[in-house]
C-alpha cells in the first residue's frame, strides 16, 4: 500500500481534545486573550438583549450579529497545522477593543450586497482552495474547500462541487466528498485531478485523520459515464501515502496534478509541499507512481528555499517561450511538455507555492531534469494572468471616456448605468514636461506605508476610484518616483483603507514596483464586482486583488471617479474604456437536470 | 459630493469616524410629526403633508421614517407602472430613440428604488436603521440617475421631472426623520 520508512510508527500520538465539537478556543496563541474578549462579546450580547427587552422591538438581525462575533474569534487553522484561514479581521477586532465598540451593525441583507454578479462563490458559508480544477467530458469542473457548518474555515471542510460549460456561468452541485471516514475525518483537504491517457480521472486528496495528521487518498467517479461527476468513491485501501519519515505529520498535503516523466515505463509523478528544519526551508518532494496506489518518494527535493516555513498548495507547469507549435497560445501538457512532443522553442517549467508563514503565493522559473530542478529558480512577482476572453462575454455595453486630462488636485466622475459589476480599461499619461521639471521626487516611497490615495506626492497618486461615494472608496492607482539620477520608478497599488465606513474589516494598501519601459504608457485593467477589485497593472506584471465591503456605495450610489492627486502633474487618460458587465447567475443545484 | 470626494482623497489618514455606533441603549424619543418635520430642511410643508396622511399611531423617529419611506415606495411603485405603460403605449407622440432609451432605463432604475425602499421598510421594523439608510440613499441615486439620463435627452419634454422631484423629496425627508432616532 504505501511505502514508509520502517522506521516510521504506524500510529500517531492523539491531539490533546482537538475535536470537541463547539470548542473554538484552541490554540495556546490565543488563551490569553480570549478568556476576556469572550467575556465582552457575552456582556455585550447580554447588554443587547436585556436593551430588546426594554425596548420591545424585534432584533433577530442584531443578535445574529453577535453571534457572529464569537464564532469568528478563531479559525482552527493553525490548530490543525495549516494556514490561518481568515483575514485576520477578527484580530483587529478582538485587538481595538473588548466588546462590539468597533462592530459594524451588518445584517444578512447587508452582506447580501457584497456577493459577487461574476465571480464563483458557493450559494453560502466559507470557502477557500480551489481543488481538482479539471475538464471531463465537456465540463469543467471546480471543487473547492466548503465548511457546511458556517463562515469560517472549520473542522469538517468538505469538497464543493460545481460545474460549467464556459468557465462562466456555473451550476452548483451537491458536495463531492465529505469527512466520513478515519483517515478524512477532520477534513478533506485540498487535492488534484489526474487525467489517464484512456481517460479516466484519479483524484488525490489530502485527509485530515482522526489524530489529525495528513495523508494522502485516492478517490474516482463513482460514474465515470456522469459527466457532471456527482459522486465520488474513495478507495477501500486510503490512505495511501502516509507523511515519510523525514516530514511532520502535519506538514504534509495538497498534491498536485500527476505527469508522465517517461511514457515508455509508465510511470508518474507528482508534487507535495512541506517543510523541514533547520533552517525552516520549504520544500517541494517528487513521489513517483504507475497505479495512484503505491507510491516511491524520489532521494532529494525538488526545489528547496530556507526560510519560508511550509509550502502549500504547490503548482508546477511548463510554460513554452516560442510563439508558435504546441503550448504557445493555450499552454501545454506537462508531459508534453518533458517529451518535447510537438514542442516548438524553449520550456520553462513555473513551481508557485503558497507561504504558509505570510499566506502570500510566490512564482519560481527553472528548468525541469528528470527527477529535479535544474537551474537555480528565481522568484518573479506575478505571472500574467487572466481569462480574459471568457469573461468578455459577459461585457454588456462599452462607454469611451478616452482624451481626458485631468489636472492635479482633481477627481472626474464617470457617468455610468451603473458602476458595481466592470470591467475597466485605462492607460495613462503623465505630462512629460512636469516629468522633466521635476528633480527628485519620492524616492522612498512604498505602497504598503504609503497612507495609500490620500498621501500627494508630486507625480502621484493618480488613477481611478471604485465603489466610491462620499466617503468611501477603493483606490487603483500609479505613484511615479524620480531618482536624482533622473530614472523614474513606477508603484502601482491598490488602497482600501477607506474602501468601508465599517471598522471590523480589514483595509489595507497594497502593491509593489512595477516594470514600465520607455516609451509604455501606464495601463490597468480593473474588474470590479460588488466586493472584489481586481487590477492587472502593464498587463498583469503587477496584479492585486481586494475583498472591500462598503456601506454606502453600494447599488447606484456605486461610482467610479478618475482622480489626479499630483501635486505638480496633470495626467491624461489616452485610453479609458469602462464596460458594465452583466452576472453569470450561477444556478442553484437541481436534482434531475 | 465631488468635493467630498476631494476632501477623503487630500487628507492624510484619518481615523474614520463614521463607523455606525452600536444601538443606542436608551428608548426612542418621542416625536410629533411638526417636531419631526422641523428637520427636514426645506421640505416642511410636503413632510407634514405626507406624515399627516400616514399612519396616526407612528410617533418615534423611525415610526414617522418607516411612514415617509413607504410614501416614497408608493411614489415610485406608481411611477414604476406608469413607465411601463408607456413605454408600449404610443400615446408619446413621435418619441425618439433616445427618449425611449431614457425611459426604459427609468423604467429599471424605479423597480430598483421599489425594492430597496420596500427593503428599507423591513430594515427599519428590524432596527436596522443603517441599512435602511443605505437603502433609501441607494434609492434616491437611482431616481437621480434617471433624472439625469433623461435631461440629456433632447425632447424629453419633462414627462418625469415632477414624480422624480417627488419622489427624491420623499427620500430626502425619510433619511433626515431616520437620522433623529
Amino acid at each position: 500500500m504505501e511505502t514508509r520508512d520502517s522506521s516510521l510508527p504506524y500510529s500517531y500520538t492523539p491531539l490533546p481534545a482537538a475535536d470537541d465539537a463547539g470548542s473554538r478556543n484552541d490554540g495556546s496563541r490565543r488563551r490569553r486573550r480570549r478568556p476576556v474578549a469572550v467575556a465582552a462579546v457575552v456582556l455585550s450580547a447580554a447588554l443587547l438583549l436585556a436593551v430588546v427587552a426594554l425596548s420591545g422591538r424585534p432584533m433577530e438581525s442584531r443578535t445574529g450579529t453577535v453571534e457572529e462575533d464569537a464564532t469568528m474569534a478563531a479559525s482552527r487553522g493553525p490548530d490543525a497545522g495549516v494556514s490561518e484561514k481568515t483575514s485576520g479581521a477578527s484580530w483587529a477586532r478582538l485587538g481595538a477593543s473588548s466588546g462590539g465598540d468597533n462592530a459594524f451593525p451588518w445584517s444578512n441583507a447587508m452582506l447580501q450586497w457584497q456577493r459577487t454578479g461574476f465571480h464563483f462563490q458557493p450559494e453560502k458559508n466559507w470557502m477557500n482552495d480551489p481543488n481538482g480544477p479539471v475538464y471531463y467530458k465537456g465540463w469543467y469542473h471546480l471543487f473547492y474547500q466548503y465548511n457546511p457548518d458556517g463562515a469560517i474555515w472549520g473542522n469538517k471542510i468538505a469538497w464543493g462541487h460545481a460545474v460549467s460549460r464556459d468557465l462562466v456561468h456555473w451550476r452548483h452541485l451537491p458536495l463531492a466528498m465529505v469527512p466520513d471516514q478515519w483517515y478524512d475525518i477532520n477534513g478533506v483537504w485540498t487535492g488534484s485531478a489526474t487525467v489517464l491517457p484512456d481517460g479516466r480521472l484519479a483524484m488525490l486528496y489530502t485527509g485530515s485523520t482522526n489524530e489529525s495528521v495528513q495523508v494522502q487518498c485516492l478517490a474516482v467517479p463513482s460514474d465515470p459515464n456522469d459527466p457532471l461527476l456527482t459522486n465520488w468513491t474513495k478507495f477501500e485501501g486510503n490512505p495511501v501515502l502516509y507523511p515519510p519519515a523525514a516530514i511532520g505529520p502535519k506538514d504534509f498535503r495538497d498534491p498536485t496534478t500527476a505527469w508522465y516523466d517517461d511514457p515508455s515505463d509508465r510511470t508518474w509523478r507528482l508534487v507535495i509541499g512541506s517543510k523541514e528544519d533547520p533552517h525552516h526551508a520549504g520544500i517541494a518532494v517528487t513521489y513517483k507512481t504507475n497505479d495512484f496506489v503505491n507510491y516511491e518518494l524520489m532521494p532529494g527535493v525538488l526545489h528547496r528555499v530556507e526560510g519560508t516555513g511550509m509550502w502549500e498548495c504547490i503548482d508546477f507547469y511548463p510554460v513554452v517561450t516560442g510563439t508558435h507549435g504546441k503550448g504557445a497560445d493555450n499552454g501545454i501538457d506537462m508531459s508534453d511538455a518533458i517529451s518535447k512532443n510537438g514542442v516548438v522553442g524553449d520550456v520553462v517549467h513555473v513551481m508557485k507555492a503558497s507561504m504558509d508563514d505570510d499566506r502570500h503565493d510566490y512564482y519560481a522559473l527553472g528548468s525541469l531534469c528528470p527527477g529535479r530542478c535544474c537551474s537555480t529558480p528565481r522568484p518573479v512577482a506575478t505571472c500574467s494572468s487572466g481569462p480574459w476572453r471568457r469573461v468578455e462575454t459577459l461585457r454588456k455595453n462599452a462607454t469611451d471616456f478616452s482624451g481626458i486630462t485631468i489636472d492635479y488636485g482633481s477627481v472626474f466622475p464617470l457617468n455610468l448605468h451603473r458602476a458595481t459589476q466592470l470591467d475597466i480599461l485605462a492607460e495613462f499619461e503623465l505630462d512629460s514636461h512636469a516629468v522633466m521639471a521635476i528633480n527628485e521626487a519620492d524616492v522612498a516611497y512604498n505602497c504598503s506605508t504609503s497612507g495609500g490615495s490620500a498621501n500627494r506626492g508630486a507625480l502621484g497618486p493618480f488613477g481611478l476610484l471604485v465603489l466610491a461615494h462620499r466617503r468611501e472608496q477603493t483606490a487603483v492607482y500609479f505613484y511615479v518616483a524620480k531618482g536624482l539620477d533622473g530614472r523614474l520608478t513606477t508603484h502601482f497599488c491598490q488602497d482600501e483603507s477607506r474602501s468601508s465606513s465599517a471598522n471590523d474589516i480589514v483595509k489595507r494598501v497594497v502593491g509593489n514596483v512595477v516594470p514600465v519601459l520607455r516609451g509604455e504608457t501606464l495601463s490597468v485593467r480593473v474588474l470590479v464586482d460588488h466586493s472584489i477589485v481586481e487590477s492587472f497593472a502593464m498587463g498583469g506584471r503587477s496584479t492585486a486583488t481586494s475583498r472591500v465591503y462598503p456601506t454606502e456605495a453600494i447599488y447606484a450610489n456605486a461610482g467610479v471617479y478618475l482622480f489626479n492627486n499630483a501635486t505638480a502633474a496633470r495626467v491624461t487618460a489616452k485610453t479609458l474604456v469602462v464596460h458594465e458587465m452583466d452576472s453569470s447567475y450561477n444556478q442553484a443545484y437541481m436534482a434531475e437536470l | 459630493m465631488l468635493s467630498l470626494l476631494l476632501v477623503a482623497i487630500a487628507d492624510a489618514a484619518s481615523p474614520a469616524s463614521s463607523a455606525a455606533k452600536a444601538p443606542a441603549a436608551a428608548p426612542s424619543t418621542k416625536y410629533s410629526v411638526q417636531e419631526a418635520c422641523k428637520h427636514t430642511a426645506g421640505h416642511y410643508e410636503l413632510c407634514v403633508a405626507t406624515l399627516s396622511s400616514g399612519s396616526k399611531t407612528a410617533d418615534t423617529a423611525p415610526g414617522l421614517a418607516r411612514v415617509a419611506i413607504l410614501a416614497a415606495q408608493q411614489n415610485a411603485s406608481e411611477t414604476a407602472a406608469f413607465l411601463s405603460s408607456i413605454y408600449d403605449d404610443s400615446n408619446l407622440e413621435n418619441k425618439t430613440a433616445e427618449l425611449q432609451q431614457c425611459l426604459e432605463d427609468c423604467g429599471e432604475r424605479y423597480e430598483a428604488a421599489v425594492e430597496q425602499l420596500t427593503d428599507a421598510t423591513t430594515a427599519v421594523d428590524t432596527g436596522a436603521y443603517s441599512e435602511s439608510e443605505a437603502l433609501v440613499a441607494a434609492s434616491q441615486a437611482e431616481v437621480k440617475l434617471c433624472q439625469r439620463g433623461c435631461q440629456a435627452v433632447p425632447d424629453h419634454r419633462n414627462v418625469l421631472t415632477t414624480r422624480n422631484r417627488e419622489v427624491d423629496q420623499l427620500c430626502s425627508i425619510a433619511l433626515a426623520i431616520t437620522k433623529l432616532r
